[in-house]
């Protein structure tokens, strides 16, 4: 009795559209599944003869060396802005963020070009000291060394925005009762500043490991083969869906194994603040030498990360740009506008029917499908397209078939000939995205607003529309936004999915870039870089909002 | 069914959340225009039963019935929407987004624009917020909200209004102001009101009916005099204040206590047997006064002052104390001997 009782309550419409949506988010997955263990007719066999260890060592060197590279620059840059006073320090701390908007096959794209053997730098060094070819060691930036370079350069802003958002959060009171006990700043910054910030750090490093996992678009410029790019080819080369299947589930599994050491590593190093009193940092002022100093160490992740690619491309784009360039681009600029835009906008609605129902009805099946449809954002791009493909082919092909049975009709290739496919890849990938921005717009809204407007005669979705609709507006276009932005710059899913002779900005860019013709690719790089620029900005007011002295939902809970 | 009208009632409620039991089979009914208090120390389940009279809980057993309807029982669940209920919250729960007359008009139910706006100018007139129509709430100070709250609540004629802790995030003095044009506005729309709160003293103030709550279970339901002069235990009669608890047993009629024997037909005692009589009841007088029935005697050991009234704390033979509140100024000072009578 008591259990009908409680199904009689259930909202059925928003369990149901909320377990739709994950159910459609976890397609990919389950597809790739599917495959572990499947025969490819003798392509696996071929793979771990020949390429498999490869992939397995240039990953995992991958992932270390740009975890370290990223540690070094996003936690010290962090610390040094936090807590020191130099000249700069002001715009530096927005300023690091900027990499952030450059996708890392466009900063690939740009070093090669600078450092290569026919490159400026190159070239002026020759000049200056008249060498030639044979007589001086230059780096070879399209190697493993160049790729862990490239990518520390670009995604070291995660590691530094955890960082510099936890080192903001903790009163000085702690770091001063350290100085007190007569611990020199240095030493407390290891033995106090850090343990405590490890939580944060440890969030944004996953966050880096993830994207370089699924980093495809520099790696493959880099000539290196990982995974990732591994995938992409022994799916467009040799055609193998169910090979390419198994090695994202390799690639699945490393994940995982990330995720679960994640969590783990969180679990552990949960800390609460002991003291709720905030008090504003004092901070510590540096002597010219050891500013000028300080200075360089944080101008450089910038200046390499985004101004010299920006300047190089911004010279490329005025000095070689072609009138025909230029229309091809306007168009291309069209097509990306229109998916990222469409993509933006159903992944805000799907996220904000998850979110809310996951508000109104936290059930464990609920909670168990906003986190299944919030998974996407750790599967990297390539598996998602690859464990979309069958499935949206199959059911393209029993639609038709359907169809022609049925009216002598077939409506063709709907899904995978279409932006449909596109969107649905898209959606699986970015969910995440606006999931995680809408609830926390939602969890700013006070749950009595809920109960009032029940009370007031509302259902739950008229409460939606009248009530957290417009308390959430700015949440929702920052997470349209961001998924926009993502969309943008996306590569392997676009490559995959997309319809036959439709290219995006990025796509073009991409294969521009591979076939050495940056000067035309310069104007739709820059394109990108400057919507990249959107979420930096939003990243930037969240992160000046979060300092506890200004942020009333930081009052001490009795 | 005319008695029906605006009445609630609720019958052997219970509700858990998981394996913590937060109401345990309550039953009451409040009349309209009565103003029932429900008093607490928080965690004791009496926010929980308002949420599950308005729909907001589906209670685990148990039945509500609003205006003679039933809304809840075993087959039967009406959602919160459909409920004559009104429920004005702890933070008052005003639209942020919307003016004070939009959040009025919020709940309004059809009829004409203009008619709802002229029933939204009667409301706001009436909680005393007449032209603050457009003000947006983040303007308007606590006692303000609460008012526009209030006449947010009554846009829909509901037929029971629940108020949860409405006054505590007030201050003191306008709290008291607050209180009684919230309760005169309610009584004279004839509305069957149920306020929780945890404070004795507000309860005491405001309420027609009490009940004490406490780990999800009615304690006792009473008019405030009643709670007040014959609780039903000790941890009931500690809530109002001071109280004295003399151990007793049965002799014959009356009852022996250690400071003597006392007619028991008009006081309280607790289930454990013990007397309970409050300060107010016990008059202190000197020894050499001829009084009839003197009940036991003593010695002054303290004296409080409470402002209008005195508490005297009294020795009597078996080193035992005694509490008497008696007006100020008084004479009673340490060491003088006193003689008890019971006041009744």
């Amino acid at each position: 009795m008591i259990q009908l009782a409680r199904v009689w309550r259930l909202r059925w419409t928003w369990t149901l559209t909320s377990l739709s949506i994950a159910a459609f988010a976890t397609i990919p997955l389950i597809e790739i599944c599917r495959h572990i263990g499947r025969d490819s007719d003798g392509t696996w066999q071929h793979l771990t003869e020949t390429v498999l260890a490869g992939y397995i060592y240039n990953t995992t060197v991958l992932a270390v060396g740009v975890s370290t590279g990223s540690l070094l620059m996003g936690v010290c840059t962090a610390w040094l802005v936090t807590m020191c006073q130099f000249p700069g320090r002001q715009v530096l701390q927005f300023a690091l963020l900027l990499p952030l908007a450059i996708p890392t096959y466009l900063l690939a794209y740009a070093a090669t070009d600078l450092l290569q053997f026919s490159g400026p730098v190159q070239t002026l060094l020759r000049e200056t000291f008249h060498w030639t070819k044979e007589d001086y060691w230059f780096p070879n930036i399209r190697s493993l060394s160049g790729a862990i370079t490239i990518l520390s350069l670009g995604l070291y802003p995660y590691v530094y925005l955890a960082s510099r958002t936890a080192f903001l959060e903790q009163s000085a009171c702690v770091l001063e009762v350290s100085r007190t006990l007569g611990v020199g700043p240095w030493s407390s910054f290891l033995r106090v500043a850090l343990p405590l910030a490890r939580p944060s750090i440890v969030a944004g490093l996953s966050l880096t490991v993830m994207e370089t996992l699924a980093e495809f678009g520099a790696v493959d410029y880099c000539a290196v083969d990982t995974f990732a790019t591994g995938i992409y080819r022994t799916w467009m080369s040799l055609g193998s869906l169910t090979a390419a299947a198994q090695l994202s589930a390799c690639l699945l599994g490393a994940i995982l194994l990330l995720l679960i050491i994640e969590s783990a590593a969180r679990r552990k190093l949960r800390f609460h603040h002991a003291t709720y009193r905030y008090r504003e940092l004092a901070l510590f002022k540096l002597r010219p030498p050891m500013a000028l100093l300080t200075l360089l160490f944080c101008c450089a992740p910038v200046l390499f990360g985004f101004v010299f690619p920006v300047i190089l491309f911004m010279l490329k784009s005025f000095r070689n740009g072609d009138e025909r360039a230029r229309e091809i681009f306007l168009e291309l600029g069209q097509n990306s506008l229109i998916v990222a835009a469409l993509a933006g906008l159903v992944a805000t609605c799907l996220a904000l029917i998850t979110a809310y129902c996951r508000r109104i009805q936290p059930t464990p099946a609920v909670k168990v499908a906003t986190r299944l449809s919030g998974l996407g954002y750790a599967i990297p791009g390539g598996v998602i397209a690859i464990g979309l493909f069958g499935p949206l082919s199959w059911i393209e092909e029993n639609i038709d078939k359907g169809a022609d049975e049925l009216f002598g009709w077939s409506p063709g290739f709907w899904l995978t000939g279409t932006m449909v496919a596109l969107i649905i890849g898209y959606q699986t990938r970015f969910l995440a995205v606006a999931l995680s921005m809408i609830q926390a717009g939602l969890t700013r809204i006070q749950s009595t607003l809920d109960d009032a407007s029940y009370v007031l005669g509302r259902s739950p979705g008229r409460t939606l529309g009248q009530v957290h609709f417009p308390l959430l507006r700015g949440s929702l276009l920052c997470a349209a936004l961001l998924v926009f932005v993502d969309t943008l710059k996306e590569l392997p899913i676009t490559l995959i999915l997309r319809p036959f002779n439709f290219e995006t900005l990025a796509v073009r860019v991409y294969q521009l870039a591979s076939d050495e013709r940056l000067d035309e690719a310069s104007s739709g790089a820059l394109a990108i870089i400057m919507t990249g620029l959107i979420p930096v900005i939003i990243l930037s007011r969240l992160m000046s909002v979060s300092r506890p002295s200004l942020n009333r939902t930081n009052k001490p809970l009795p | 069914m005319n008695t029906l009208h605006n009445q609630l009632k609720i019958s052997s409620i219970s509700h858990s959340y998981g394996k913590l039991e937060a109401v345990r089979d309550v039953s009451l009914t409040i009349d309209p225009g009565i103003v029932h208090c429900l008093l607490g120390p928080s965690g004791s389940g009496k926010s929980t039963l308002l949420r599950v009279i308005a729909g907001l809980e589906q209670p685990v057993s148990g039945t509500v019935t609003i205006a003679g309807i039933d809304v809840n029982g075993p087959h039967l669940l009406e959602k919160p929407e459909n409920r004559s209920v009104g429920f004005v919250f702890q933070d008052y729960a005003l639209f942020p987004h919307l003016n004070v007359l939009r959040n009025v008009l919020y709940g309004m139910p059809g009829a004409k624009r203009s008619e709802q706006r002229k029933h939204a100018a009667q409301l706001l007139e009436r909680v005393e917020m007449a032209g603050y129509e457009s003000a947006m709430p983040h303007t308007l100070s606590g006692g303000q909200q609460q008012r526009v709250a209030l006449a947010r609540a009554l846009a829909r004629k509901p037929s029971v209004m629940l108020l949860d802790e409405p006054f505590s995030s007030l201050d003191a003095r306008l709290r008291t102001e607050v209180r009684d044009t919230t309760l005169r506005v309610l009584r004279e729309m004839n509305v069957a009101t149920l306020l929780v709160t945890h404070d004795p003293r507000e309860a005491m103030g405001s309420g027609d009916w009490i009940s004490v709550i406490r780990e999800g279970k009615l304690i006792q339901t009473a008019i405030p005099e009643d709670l007040y002069f014959r609780p039903v235990d000790q941890e009931t009669a500690e809530t109002f204040g001071t109280i004295n608890r003399l151990p007793a047993t049965q002799h014959e009629r009356d009852l022996l206590t250690p400071s003597g024997s006392i007619n028991p037909d008009t006081l309280p005692c607790d289930s454990d047997g013990f007397l309970l009589i409050r300060p107010e009841l016990l008059e202190l007088h000197s020894p050499g006064n001829p009084v009839s029935s003197i009940w036991t005697s003593g010695v002054v050991v303290q004296v409080d002052q409470e402002g209008g009234t005195n508490l005297v704390t009294v020795q009597v033979k078996d080193k035992s104390r005694l509490y008497a509140r008696c007006l100020a100024p008084t004479s009673w000072k340490p060491g003088n001997p006193v003689q008890i009578k019971i006041n009744l």
